[in-house]
């Protein structure tokens, strides 16, 4: 009997030591900054440009796991796991995304930086994903900058003697992937308190626009509408990740 | 137990060994079985030496000892009193076990997923079920593999409900990785009984029982009418169903039973809820958080269900043998229309229309014989079971806006055949220990056409259809051994030929190793494939305390155990499919408590804790207990408290039945991913019940306190907003559980061959006659295992032991304590079962005056088929 008690009490000690385990993650709320510059003045096409006005609608911000396997571990696993399908319910969510968030926010050029809620889990991310576009949010005020649009610009480019006014913005598809910036340098530990600061450097998106091919309206601006090089250009340029710099800092420490 | 067999045990008990052993295969004839009775009583007493002259025949020794519990938390669980704590369905009353809570999802008759010993066993993924010996789990179905569903069993008829954890019995076949449970179907209470109940959210029942008098338990034919506007949004039902069930012993040791069944059901489902967008109010049923909680987030979900089943079984007890063969067949259709990520999948809509048409035939057999080495009974266990189904099971993906299937997930024609078998050895050789070992194997061979594919891939056009076969057999040892560690007095007779004695009090110690398996989803498998099976090693340790005292029946148990799965898999709505978690444990313990005393109070109690962990990459030894990861989901506590009572009253000259009765269930935290935790739950349900003449008045009360809790729990990605884009992040999600709700019941129960009670003969009825000049007394042989089901001998009746002689006294057979007893307000009629009844059964103790007497002199016929008392005819 004495041997029954030793296991007994083992076996409770065990699981005892054990009880307070918990799930693997941890959740956790920290800070989005997203704001729009316009650093690079000088673009590939030998354009100086200065841009005056501009609103960009985004729609989600995301980083990811360092740790998430590698694309080929992933499409294996995809490949070669059983497709039970069993209904749903269980199970993660896609274990890429470290934290994330999802809303509709117009960013507006000199407005400063929009502050949001990153939510997600704990752990260090070394890129991250933007998605631009989507649907405005009722009651933003600031839409009206963006003229219907997900992109709307103004300003001047100018070359030598040539100075082109140019005003318009350019449509994005509907479809997620197709707005979706995705491989963004973002690193840094992802925890509670801690800000993630996502500036655009819209700049970098006229990069390939030829403004010579612009033509310009009566009131002496020239539009940048769909079907113009300008606007494929912008479109592009965009994609470029160049054009989005993301920096992580710390949670400020509590006063002692 | 059919009265064939009641009158048998009285025969085999009246029989000294010795004699048997001498004559093992005697015939008695009926007509003399009483006579014979009273004879060897009164042999026993001088008084009557001269006036009797014993006979006694029989083949009692020629039995062979009933099937000993796999492990410590075996249980054989009659409802009893407890039937009285609501419980809308059969498989509600699977709370009785320990550390078992259900949970749902959807509808009103989808079935409920199940936590049992540190397992969310899903709707039936890993757990066996089993309805009257016919296997219940569908392999393949679209909607989870192993679905399980019982709603075509009326509560009413489940004469018991048998638990058997972990994969320890040799019997337990494919999907016994938490455990098996089997309702055994009947009705205790014999008469006809038709009821109408009504209440909340314009739920409305019609239900009638038909259980022939003269017939055993075995005996009914029922149906069930049910139609609910249901709580909350879009969770109306409407289910019909009929059961009938014939038992019939064709010669004394042969018995045929044959079962039919069929229902269909349609339901509404809400579905699940985002706890993120009921905090934002984002649902459209109106501002308030119940009004959000208890709302839908796609109105396109819900499902029907159809089955007919047909079983038949026969058993065949020959001296030293039984060999029974249960034979089924039937047509399952199910559709469960759901949505649980909104548009994250699909733009059209993430909507999944899940069908499955399967018929399904089948066939169990299980041959025990006993041998003697060492001059000690030892039993050969032998069993087959064959399954093959055959038919479609394909899940199509819904639009969201009308409910129209877009696109085929998956489109296969499935054929599954199933064949497993067992040998196993009881064995004992000395009286303080005894064992069981035994090998199992199973083998599937699966085979799924699909037939949603492209007809066009890279080589060129193509027929849009592909073919996959996969073959697998496991092996799995099992092993039982228990140490009777106290054992003394004899508990008193069930009645069942099948049963040795069992002692009044003990203490037992069992342990329980096995190794179990779960066949794989046909559609998951690739061509060629080794079916790859999920690997089950389980143990168990605990302690059984039985003890029959008087008017008091306790049965105490406490166990631990330890189970290893290998190749776990657990689901990723991302990715539409189960996926490897790799290999997982769970330890835990529980302890049960079930207290009888007489008929009036019934009291079960039980408490589970369970430690799930998901076992560290490249563990694979199945003696790695525990890790840092625990498992998602898996409640950590589950506690459960039934108790009822019931007795007679007379209020103004008037006989009248009360009764009530409460159960309160607690589930524990659910851990969920990312170190979260649901909140723990506590529900309470309660009865009141009057009985006056035929006619029964109940009240049913469910969530008496009007707890808001989320029944099932999920943790993952979803999107419903389709102006957003997805987040990538997993949200928390809930199902609601049920709130307050109110049944009122009103039923007539009466014996159909006196509905007013007018035919009253004061005819003795030799079925209630026992005579114990043995002092053996005979009870189930399962420890304790075995709740009361089977008719016993009142304690303050039974023949008092003494040096191991039964003095002189009388019992009735079919009533006592274990008896189950009739349900609240049900003993309109005189209750023969209660102590004070038993006079008019039979005289306390014989005498030469006695009337009794007489009748037994004047030659009554005491045939087999007679049927047994009814109280009404009782004088």
């Amino acid at each position: 009997m004495n041997r029954v008690l030793l296991a007994t009490a083992t076996f409770l000690a065990l699981a005892a030591a054990h009880g307070c385990v918990g799930t693997p993650g941890r959740r956790i709320v920290a800070n989005l900054e997203v704001g729009m510059l316009d650093l690079a003045s000088a673009t590939r096409t030998g354009w100086e440009v200065d841009v005056t006005q501009a609103a960009l609608l985004v729609s989600a911000v995301r980083t990811r796991d360092v740790n998430r396997p590698p694309a080929v571990a992933f499409m294996q696993a995809l490949v070669l796991a059983p497709h039970a399908f069993a209904h749903g319910g269980h199970g993660e969510s896609d274990t890429t995304v470290l934290a994330s968030w999802v809303g509709s926010e117009v960013l507006v050029l000199g407005e400063g930086p929009s502050s949001m809620v990153l939510e997600g889990r704990a752990g260090t991310t070394d890129r991250g994903a933007l998605v631009l576009g989507g649907v405005v949010g009722a009651g933003d005020e600031r839409a009206a900058a963006l003229h219907g649009l997900p992109l709307w610009v103004e300003g001047t480019a100018t070359q030598g003697e040539m100075v082109v006014r140019f005003a318009g913005g350019i449509p994005l598809p509907e479809a997620e992937t197709e707005r979706l910036v995705e491989g963004i340098e973002m690193a840094g530990d992802i925890d509670d308190g801690v800000t993630l600061h996502l500036d655009i450097d819209l700049g970098v998106a006229f990069d390939a626009v030829h403004f010579e091919r612009l033509v310009a309206g009566d009131d002496g601006v020239a539009p940048i509408t769909e079907g113009t090089q300008a606007a494929l250009a912008l479109r592009i340029g965009l994609g470029d990740l160049s054009a989005y710099v993301a920096t992580v800092t710390a949670a400020p420490q509590p006063a002692p | 137990m059919t009265l064939l067999s009641s009158a048998r045990a009285q025969e085999e008990e009246v029989r000294p060994e010795a004699e048997a052993e001498a004559e093992p295969e005697a015939e008695p004839e009926a007509e003399h079985r009483h006579d014979e009775a009273l004879e060897e009583h009164f042999d026993e007493d001088e008084a009557f030496e001269d006036d009797f002259e014993l006979t006694v025949e029989g083949v009692a020794d020629a039995t062979i000892p009933d099937i000993a519990p796999s492990s410590a938390s075996e249980l054989s669980i009659d409802p009893g009193l407890l039937r009285a704590v609501p419980r809308t369905s059969a498989e509600q009353l699977l709370t009785l076990v320990p550390s078992v809570f259900l949970v749902n999802h959807s509808g009103s008759y989808h079935a409920s997923s199940v936590y049992l010993r540190g397992f969310d066993a899903g709707e039936g993924q890993d757990l066996e079920v089993l309805v009257d010996g016919v296997p219940m789990n569908e392999p393949s179905n679209a909607h989870g593999h192993g679905y399980a569903d019982t709603h075509f069993v009326m509560p009413e008829v489940v004469r018991r409900v048998r638990a058997t954890p972990g994969p320890f019995s040799p019997e337990q076949s494919d999907f016994a990785v938490a455990g098996t449970v089997e309702h055994e179907l009947g009705v205790v209470d014999r008469g006809v009984r038709i009821g109408i109940s009504a209440g909340s959210f314009d739920s409305q029942r019609l239900f009638a029982v038909i259980a022939p008098h003269h017939m055993g338990e075995g005996t009914f034919l029922a149906v069930d009418l049910r139609r609910s506007a249901g709580f909350g949004t879009h969770r109306a039902s409407l289910s019909a169903g009929a059961m009938g069930r014939l038992e019939l012993e064709l010669s004394r040791d042969l018995t045929l039973h044959v079962l039919a069944a069929g229902h269909f059901a349609e339901f509404s489902s809400a579905g699940v809820v985002s706890a993120r967008d009921v905090a934002a109010g984002n649902y459209g049923c109106g501002p308030s958080l119940d009004e959000q909680r208890f709302c839908t987030p796609d109105p396109n979900q819900g499902g029907a269900s159809a089955r007919g089943l047909v079983s038949t079984g026969l058993t065949l007890n020959a001296p030293g043998s039984e060999l029974s063969v249960v034979v089924f067949g039937g047509y399952r259709s199910l559709r469960i229309r759901e949505n649980f990520t909104g548009f994250l999948v699909d733009p059209l809509g993430d909507g999944l229309d899940e069908q499955y048409q399967v018929g399904m035939l089948g066939v169990r057999g299980r041959y025990r014989s006993s041998f003697t080495v060492f001059h000690r009974a030892q039993v050969m266990d032998l069993g087959i079971i064959v399954q093959r189904h055959d038919g479609d099971s394909r899940m199509l993906r819904l639009r969201r806006t009308d409910g129209a299937p877009h696109s085929a997930v998956f489109d296969d024609g499935i054929h599954l055949t199933h064949i497993g078998a067992h040998v196993g050895l009881d064995l004992s050789f000395i009286d303080e220990l005894d064992a069981r070992i035994a090998l199992r194997a199973d083998a599937f061979a699966l085979s799924a056409t699909e037939r949603a594919l492209s007809d066009l891939d890279r080589m060129g056009e193509r027929l849009p259809e592909f073919s996959t076969d996969a073959f697998g057999i496991a092996l799995q040892p099992r092993g039982t051994i228990r140490a009777h560690l106290w054992r003394e007095g004899v508990a008193p007779d069930d009645g069942d030929p099948n049963t040795r004695d069992v002692p009044a009090r003990q203490l037992s110690w069992t342990t329980s190793f096995g190794l179990g398996t779960r066949s794989s989803d046909a559609i998951a498998l690739s061509a060629g494939e080794r079916a790859p099976f999920a690997e089950v090693v389980a143990s168990e340790t605990g302690f059984t305390l039985d003890v029959l005292e008087g008017d008091l029946d306790l049965d105490a148990r406490v166990a631990a155990f330890h189970t290893y799965v290998g190749r776990d898999l657990q689901f990723s709505p991302t990715q539409g499919r189960n996926v490897f978690i790799g290999s997982s444990s769970r330890i835990g313990a529980q302890a049960y408590l079930r207290v009888k005393h007489q008929q009036w109070l019934d009291v079960s109690a039980s408490f589970a804790w369970n430690e799930a962990f998901i076992l560290a990459e490249g563990a694979s030894d199945w003696v790695d207990f525990v890790s840092d990861v625990r498992l998602p989901y898996v409640p950590r506590w589950v506690g459960r408290l039934d108790a009822a009572v019931s007795h007679p009253v007379e209020i103004l000259g008037q006989g009248f039945q009360l009764g009530a009765a409460i159960g309160v269930g607690w589930l524990g935290e659910r851990p969920l991913p990312l170190g979260g935790v649901s909140e723990s739950v506590v529900l309470a349900d309660a009865s009141a019940n009057l009985g006056w003449s035929i006619f029964q008045l109940g009240v049913n009360i469910t969530n008496l306190f009007d707890a808001r809790w989320a029944s099932s729990v999920f943790d993952y990605q979803a999107r419903w907003d389709t102006d957003l884009p997805a987040s990538g992040l997993a949200d928390n999600h809930y199902s609601m559980g049920a709130p307050f709700s109110i049944m009122v019941q009103l039923a007539v129960a009466f014996d159909e061959t006196d509905p007013f009670g007018e035919n009253v003969e004061p005819e003795p009825e030799p079925d209630h006659l026992h005579v114990h000049a043995h002092p053996h007394l005979h009870r189930h042989v399962h420890d304790g295992s075995d709740e009361a089901g089977e008719p016993e001998m009142a304690p303050e009746l039974a023949p008092h032991v003494h040096g191991g002689e039964a003095s002189h006294s009388y019992a009735p057979l079919d009533h006592g304590p274990d008896a189950a007893p009739a349900p609240p307000g049900d003993v309109l009629a005189p209750d023969t079962s209660a102590p004070e009844a038993l006079p008019s059964d039979l005289p306390a103790l014989p005498s030469h005056d006695d009337p009794a007497l007489d009748v037994l002199e004047d030659g009554p016929a005491f045939p087999s088929e007679s049927p047994p008392a009814s109280p009404e005819v009782l004088p």
